[in-house]
């Protein structure tokens, strides 16, 4: 669910649903990601489920970022990607009936 | 109510009061900051498609039907506002309701159009240039909550009459655009041309020539008829009437001899007021005579729930209501009350006769009670009694427990933390472009 911004709230202000949170990965030496640490929680991957690039906007706001979904040891599933613009990993995606993680918003 | 048109309320002047883009204008007057900044209100029920555009969003390419994300990317501060169609039927019925203190020959046409009947009224008020003044003072006192006391200068008033008068209200801004002809569409032609603010007065002896000067597409046409006309190469009102009457019968069937009539000035039709409603009755035969207090009130509240459910009441709220029995022994009863703020509950209209009877019993056992719902105010601050319709009526019931919803969680939480999600590109690739959050205020 959305969490609460708690800013000031301005009438009609657009908000952009599922903006995606840093996270940090832990990856093997191929690169596959091995586990996830988000808010200080350790979270292990036991399987990768899909992987697919999305490289787009180059025209504007330039998007290059390679997209894993994974599933955890607890059985939820997470969409993250690694951002290779602003390099980092993200979070993008908690399938809300497993997780124990909080949805980014 | 019952509309049925008397001689006395039909018109053959008319003054047509235009808001353009209403429900805007309408949310403009609610939120003075929205005024001159990029607007846009949401199709109602649709929270992907704009219904209506601000001029200075229009500046951006922003139009009417454009999807949300369109909207957006032409214009990054456009200002989005959540469509409130109750709120828009009770400012209109306002207006309307004031206006008919200028004239009882109202006629609404669509949200944010009007045709007053003034023939008579040049006796009652003055000049046309006056009745002009009187609505605006009364379009004034609704829409700015109290009445203009600028004045044109008198030299501008006093200019000898011309045949096309075209004059400029105060500087205050105004949404309205007013126009007088003979005949609704003449005088809807004339609003049209008039710029905001202002208003044209169209004399008789020049009206059919200010018609054929106007451009087809002041005609009630449906987007293929007007591509059909432009593809003809008719412009302008001059170049339809030049055609033979009988062609464009051939050519658009009735609707064409309908345009035909209309472009020539030969149809002028008049405007048709709305009676006043007639009162709504109930009664009841009690077979065996009532004495006791309390029979008698409850007998009451059931009569006057009966007759606020009649269909001829929605849209009104009730202002007067009578109570009359007949009494064994041929005796009568009546109380009459006033209701110092008209409703449409049977609590409000009930307390005050309850006063009554107890300060004026029967004298005697009642036979048969009768209640009258016997004047009228419209609109009403229960919203689902503005509705027009079964559809409108559950719409306003709705919006009605949302904004008591967001009321109570504003005043528990301090912020309205109701949301709605619209669609901003919902194809992207990228998930936190496709929705976001605006504010929900019914």
């Amino acid at each position: 669910m959305v969490t609460n911004p708690r800013t000031a709230l301005r009438p009609h202000r657009l908000r952009p649903l599922n903006l995606p949170q840093k996270i940090e990965v832990r990856t093997d030496t191929s690169g596959k990601p091995t586990s996830i640490v988000h808010r200080g929680q350790v979270r292990m991957i036991a399987l990768v489920r899909d992987e697919w690039r999305v490289n787009d906007e180059w025209w504007r706001d330039p998007v290059a970022r390679r997209y894993v979904e994974i599933i955890s040891t607890d059985g939820a599933r997470i969409v993250i990607y690694e951002d290779f613009i602003h390099h980092g990993w993200f979070l993008q995606y908690t399938d809300t009936s497993h997780n124990t993680l909080t949805n980014p918003s | 109510m019952n509309s049925v048109p008397t001689a006395s309320l039909v018109s053959n002047n008319s003054v047509c009061v235009w808001i353009p883009t209403f429900p805007l204008r309408a949310e403009e007057r609610r939120r003075p900051e929205l005024v001159g900044k990029p607007t846009a209100l949401l199709e109602l029920g649709k929270t992907k498609q704009l219904s209506h555009v601000s001029s200075y969003a229009k500046r951006f390419g922003v139009k009417a039907g454009m999807s949300v994300g369109q909207a957006i990317g032409l214009c990054p501060p456009l200002i989005l506002v959540e469509s409130d169609p109750v709120y828009y039927d009770e400012t209109f019925n306002r207006l309307i309701h004031r206006l008919t203190r200028v004239t009882p020959v109202i006629e609404p046409d669509e949200l944010g159009r009007v045709y007053m009947g003034v023939d008579g009224t040049e006796r009652l008020i003055g000049s046309p240039k006056d009745v002009i003044r009187r609505i605006d003072k009364n379009l004034l006192s609704v829409w700015f909550g109290k009445p203009n006391t600028k004045r044109s200068s008198k030299r501008r008033w006093n200019k000898p009459d011309i045949a096309l008068q075209q004059q400029q209200f105060t500087e205050r801004h105004r949404p309205w655009r007013l126009g007088w002809a003979d005949g609704k569409f003449a005088s809807w032609v004339a609003a049209s041309k008039s710029p905001a603010g202002q208003f044209l007065i169209v004399d008789k002896t020049i009206q059919q020539e200010f018609l054929l000067k106007q451009r087809i597409r002041v005609l009630p046409l449906n987007a293929d008829t007007h591509q059909r006309l432009w593809q003809l190469g008719l412009k302008t009102l001059r170049d339809v009437t030049s055609l033979p009457r009988q062609s464009f019968q051939i050519q658009f069937g009735k609707e064409g001899v309908k345009l035909w009539d209309l472009a020539s000035g030969t149809h002028r039709e008049p405007v048709i007021g709305k009676e006043n409603p007639e009162p709504i009755v109930e009664s009841i035969h009690l077979a065996t005579p009532l004495s006791d207090r309390s029979l008698i009130a409850n007998a009451i509240e059931r009569l006057i729930e009966r007759a606020l459910r009649n269909p001829r009441r929605a849209g009104w709220r009730v202002r007067t209501l009578q109570v009359r029995a007949e009494l064994e022994y041929g005796a009568s009863w009546s109380l009459n009350a006033n209701v110092k703020d008209p409703s449409a509950t049977t609590a409000h209209l009930l307390a005050p006769l309850m006063v009554k009877l107890d300060r004026t019993p029967p004298a005697g056992g009642l036979t048969e009670i009768t209640v009258a719902l016997t004047a009228f105010t419209p609109g009403t601050k229960e919203l689902q009694l503005f509705a027009r319709d079964s559809v409108s009526s559950a719409r306003a019931g709705r919006r009605r427990a949302l904004r008591w919803a967001v009321r109570e969680i504003r005043t528990r939480l301090s912020k309205p933390m109701i949301h709605h999600i619209i669609e901003i590109h919902p194809w992207s690739r990228i998930p936190e472009r496709r929705y976001a959050l605006i504010d929900f205020d019914p």
